[in-house]
């Protein structure tokens, strides 16, 4: 009889928790948004957890925003003599390892083409060609030191832009418990760590680059995740739309085939720096990147249609009018 | 005289049973129909607004500066932003979960909660 008592009141006490916790999640888990990295960043996962990681995003935010006089960037590319924190020879070392690795069609030393269209001012307007020609030759004299962490000369600048909320999520990775379930989403960069409270696997939803909805749902473990794309964000100008990933061939807005690539991979940094690298590089030079094991990825062509790494567990949102492309080679 | 006492309170009962009838159907109804549950949340710094996106319209939060909102067809948007670069009010409508417009220079969030599409179960969106 006691036993039934308290079997009610257990089940009376599971019924109101259930009724009353609409919009949080268990008693751990908390979530949270933080302002970093030019993009709001959420959390979700304990407190604790949550509290690390928003430690971690401003610190390294305060050190990456080329535009903040505070930051070590500003300093780097004002050529002011100061101490670089470790994370910045960090991640300039991981980049420049990954430009070499991977191709310099994506490279941290290319601020003076962002400088030169200034897309982040209020009415962004397009640079002649003699600026472009004056952004493209800076970037090209650009030489670096990574002993020293400085510029040999005026020439070049350097924009993160590419690289850091990838190397946010390696940092945060690195510093959080790396047992404890958590999902850190910087839009365009995400880190999914641990085992969900349900043992699922994660279930990442992909966004239509030309439409409202979904394009369809990847099934995935713990990973790194990052995305490119022209539609997150742009500006317009004199008619066109300017897509904010530059060539740094031509100097100007990237002219691409694909509208949207994802990789997932072990490490922030190099899911973030591929994404866009391969973004760039269209449909011509997908297949390549489509063998590599250690990469998965989902490429969408402008043409509507997905290609798929091998092993990817995606699901097309039948809604979304895209095909998925079988490979030619098999 | 006694029976008059005894139907009172049986009555009495039946409104307590009615009452709590419709409180525990008021909890409980919305989270298993699911239609028309459709919220969204709006962050602003600390002020956390939830809006039920079945009723269409045009609002302005309090405290929450001069950037208007709209809803319509079950999706919301920034129908007019007060920040320089207009990112958020290009972003468009969103009506799926998951989806979220930011507006970085004026720090507002807006994340379509639940609804009853197959996007619902993803735990993140990308893009």
């Amino acid at each position: 009889m006691r036993k039934k008592i308290i079997m009610a009141a257990l089940l009376a006490s599971a019924a109101f928790s259930a009724s009353c916790s609409v919009g949080s999640q268990s008693d751990e888990t908390v979530e949270k948004t933080v302002f970093a990295m030019d993009t709001a960043v959420s959390f979700k996962g304990s407190s604790q957890d949550a509290e690390m990681a928003e430690e971690i995003l401003y610190r390294l935010d305060s050190l990456f925003d080329r535009y903040s006089e505070e930051s070590d960037i500003y300093a780097i590319n004002n050529r002011m003599s100061c101490d670089i924190s470790e994370d910045t020879e960090n991640i300039i070392i991981s980049a420049c390892e990954l430009s070499e690795l991977y191709g310099s069609d994506v490279s941290i030393f290319g601020g003076s083409i962002t400088d030169c269209w200034n897309i982040n001012s209020e009415n962004p307007t397009v640079p002649s060609d003699e600026e472009i020609e004056a952004a493209l030759d800076s970037f090209r004299k650009a030489s670096f030191s990574l002993e020293t962490m400085s510029f040999a000369d005026e020439n070049g600048s350097i924009d993160l832009g590419s690289v850091a909320k990838g190397y946010a999520m390696d940092k945060i990775y690195e510093e959080l418990d790396s047992d404890s379930y958590y999902i850190v989403s910087a839009n365009s960069s995400i880190l999914l760590n641990g085992e969900k409270p349900d043992g699922e696997p994660f279930i990442v939803s992909l966004r239509d680059p030309e439409g409202d909805g979904t394009l369809g749902t990847i099934r995935t473990e713990a990973c790194f995740l990052s995305t490119s794309g022209g539609y997150e964000r742009y500006f317009e100008a004199d008619g066109c739309r300017y897509s904010h990933i530059f060539d740094l061939n031509t100097g100007r807005p990237s002219e691409t085939d694909l509208t949207s690539v994802t990789v997932i991979c072990d490490s922030g940094i190099k899911s973030d720096f591929l994404s866009t690298l391969i973004y760039l590089g269209g449909t011509a030079r997908l297949g390549e990147y489509l063998d590599d094991e250690t990469l998965k990825i989902v490429a969408v062509t402008e043409n509507r249609e997905i290609y798929l790494s091998g092993g990817i567990d995606f699901e097309l949102n039948e809604d979304s009018s895209y095909t998925i492309k079988e490979a030619d080679n098999e | 005289m006694r029976e008059k006492f005894h139907f009172i309170r049986r009555r009495e009962l039946l409104i307590i049973l009615a009452i709590t009838a419709a409180a525990a159907l008021g909890i409980i109804l919305p989270r298993f129909l699911g239609s028309g549950g459709k919220t969204a949340v709006i962050q602003y710094g600390d002020i956390v607004c939830r809006v039920n996106l079945s009723e269409s319209g045009v609002f302005t939060l309090e405290d929450c500066g001069e950037t208007v909102f709209e809803i319509a067809d079950g999706k919301i948007r920034v129908r007019e932003a007060v920040c320089p670069d207009k990112i958020c009010e290009e972003t468009g409508y969103i009506g799926y979960a998951g989806q979220s417009i930011i507006c970085v220079p004026e720090k507002i969030v807006i994340t379509v909660e639940s609804g009853s599409d197959k996007s619902d179960t993803a735990d993140v969106t990308v893009g």
